[in-house]
């Protein structure tokens, strides 16, 4: 053999070497983009959202991209190895993602603490119905970030129930997972983005309903009745995959709707859900012209966010479908919280202040106005907003309040009884 | 003192090879346990492979059923397609059927000569060309590609495939382990007295070749 065929092929199996060893000597790193496949900015939110995943969820996910010509599953199976993927687990569950830019393919290798969580078939359907629809729109993180929430939704139902196998301590995998092509920059999926119309209907609950019946047979068309004329033409620009369809209806499918909350005017609706259930996010819909009911996606699009765990939250309190949440406290993250009394005050030069009090609130009820100035607790002085805030959180429910204050200058008493707790 | 050093020397003289020899032996005993396991785990993916096949051809099968009913209209290169792909689960059947019978000589105990492997290797690989073949040939119906159930099926059997192939080169890893323990000292002293032969392992030609040329949905 001449000289320069043992150089190439040295050349290769040190540049095959180099992704595992990189990520071997550095088991800190858990994004390896050879084939740069993402911008800084993507490449530094998976390596954060990985991170979560291991602290959170204890599965050490690490993603190699490359451009080798390696094949792509004996790759992984020794990367894997190589790595010791799953060993920054304290369960020894791991997973490798590999995806090959040049070969055009993805591999996602499961280690054995993994293999009754993720089968192959599951992984498979993660990879065509949800992963590289993302890479053929030339999204490649978003379509593993993506990916990721399904992992973990997986994962906690395994925790839920008692469903991982510990036994194999960062074992070496078995060659657990799938392989498929990976599409990149394939244009547009358009496979689930046809289907039959789905009219609107004259209820709110009439077009939520026939909504989740559409995805529930992957009718993943943008033009579809029951959408806004805005919603259409985002939903047009937007990802929407198989697997997306099928994870709404199942996440909603043990959700109770309460009826639906109309604005004053009439030309809007919200569907919420019980507060306990922080899985099931509230839908905003509005009426057309012709009376009938449509899903404004994009205003929920803009307004809704979910956290860890798929708990839902608001992003800002400005949007106009407001009216309908007003018995709900947000925090500081935007997540609701149930509310007891509803009321808001503040330390004055003249004394306690009530600032806001909520529609149909307890504090209504009780007889409190904005501008009362608050003089004592049942007969104990109040002394500022925390210690109002003290005793009106330590009176227990159903126990007989009276309230002493000024009212435009003049004193007055009102009475009532404590609402009960919440939580 | 002197007759205590006397009887410490002759004790560790006796003794000595002893204990050497009991080390030794154990340790070829722990290698050759690690053949034994990764044979086990080779033939149960083998098993894996065989039992997932019935399901495919029956549901490739009752899909074509499907198809000529529905499809009767459109003759001549559609039906030809199909009776190609009825030909191929036929003669995966036939494959299924001939690779069971050479594993069930081989039941449960690592493969003593290279013929008998190679035999095993045949059999299999032709049960691997034959599949591939299939599922090739299914890719030119697309509805069956948008079914998830035929998705879980072919995922199924493309993870049998590759834990294969990740049992051969373990297996293989081990035998070669195994080999070379039986042919370099002071092992190989207690192996030739003990009358331990050299495994077979697999050849090349089949396993990792194979591995590569299966890409279902490229």
């Amino acid at each position: 053999m001449t000289k320069g065929l043992w150089l190439t092929a040295l050349a290769v199996l040190a540049t095959a070497a180099a992704g595992y060893l990189y990520i071997a000597e550095k088991a800190d790193v858990r994004v390896v983009d050879e084939a740069a496949l993402m911008t800084e900015r993507q490449h530094a939110r998976l390596d954060d959202y990985l991170r979560l995943l291991l602290r959170d969820h204890d599965i050490d996910y690490r993603v190699i991209t490359t451009r080798n010509n390696e094949d792509i599953n004996e790759y992984a199976w020794r990367a894997f190895e190589a790595s010791k993927v799953g060993g920054a687990s304290t369960a020894g569950r791991g997973l490798l993602l590999v995806i090959n830019a040049e070969q055009n393919r993805v591999r996602m290798e499961v280690g054995p603490g993994l293999e009754g969580v993720y089968p192959d078939a599951f992984v498979a359907y993660l990879e065509q119905r949800q992963m590289t629809p993302f890479f053929a729109a030339g999204r490649v993180a978003d379509g593993i970030l993506a990916t990721s929430e399904m992992i973990i939704t997986r994962a906690q139902n395994a925790r839920a129930n008692a469903g991982f196998g510990d036994e194999a301590w960062a074992a070496a995998s078995t060659g657990a997972g799938a392989t498929a092509g990976a599409r990149l920059h394939a244009g547009r999926d358009e496979s689930f983005r046809a289907g039959p119309e789905v009219a609107a209907e004259a209820t709110p609950q009439g077009t939520l309903s026939a909504y989740f019946t559409a995805l529930a047979n992957r009718n993943g068309s943008p033009a579809l009745d029951i959408y806004t004329p805005e919603a259409r033409a985002y939903l047009a620009q937007q990802v929407l995959t198989a697997a997306q369809m099928d994870n709404t209806v199942r996440a909603f499918r043990d959700c109770t709707a309460e009826p639906a909350r109309l604005s004053a005017d009439g030309g809007l609706a919200v569907i919420r859900y019980p507060l306990a259930q922080r899985q099931c996010s509230p839908w905003f819909l509005r009426r057309g012209d012709d009376g009938l009911w449509r899903l404004d996606l994009v205003t929920m699009a803009y307004v809704i966010r979910f956290g860890r765990n798929n708990a839902w939250r608001f992003y800002t309190k400005r949007h106009p479908y407001h009216y309908a949440f007003r018995d709900l406290a947000f925090d500081s993250y935007g997540h609701p919280q149930p509310v007891r009394w509803g009321v808001g005050f503040g330390n004055r030069r003249e004394g306690v202040v009530v600032n806001e009090i909520d529609e149909g609130s307890a504090a209504e009820r009780l007889g409190m106005r904005v501008g009362d100035v608050l003089r004592s607790w049942n007969g104990e002085a109040i002394r500022d907003h925390r210690h109002l805030n003290w005793m009106m959180g330590r009176t227990d429910p159903g126990a007989e309040i009276t309230l002493d204050l000024d009212r435009v200058g003049k004193k007055m008493t009102v009475t009532g009884t404590a609402p009960p707790r919440v939580e | 003192m002197r007759p205590f050093v006397l009887i410490t020397a002759v004790v560790l003289i006796l003794v000595g090879p002893v204990v050497a020899w009991v080390v030794l032996h154990n340790d070829l005993v722990d290698r050759e346990e690690r053949v034994l396991k990764d044979w086990a785990q080779v033939q149960s993916n083998f098993q894996r492979r065989a039992d997932l096949i019935p399901r495919l051809v029956e549901s490739l099968s009752r899909y074509l059923q499907h198809e000529r009913e529905t499809l009767s209209a459109v003759t001549g290169q559609r039906s030809a397609a199909m009776s190609s792909l009825e030909a191929a689960l036929r003669e995966l059947e036939t494959a299924r059927r001939e690779a069971g019978a050479v594993m069930e000589n081989h039941a449960a105990q690592v493969p003593a000569t290279d013929a008998e492997l190679a035999a095993i290797n045949a059999a299999q690989g032709r049960l691997h060309s034959d599949l591939t073949r299939v599922i090739a040939l299914a890719e030119n119906y697309p509805n069956l590609q948008a079914s998830d159930q035929f998705l879980a099926l072919q995922a199924q059997l493309e993870g049998t495939e590759n834990r294969i192939n990740v049992a051969r080169m373990r297996f293989n890893e081990a035998v070669q382990d195994y080999n070379r323990a039986l042919r370099t000292l002071p092992s190989s002293l207690v192996a030739r007295e003990e009358g331990l032969e050299r495994k077979a392992y697999f050849q090349a030609d089949s396993g990792t070749a194979q591995a590569r040329e299966l890409g279902f949905d490229d």
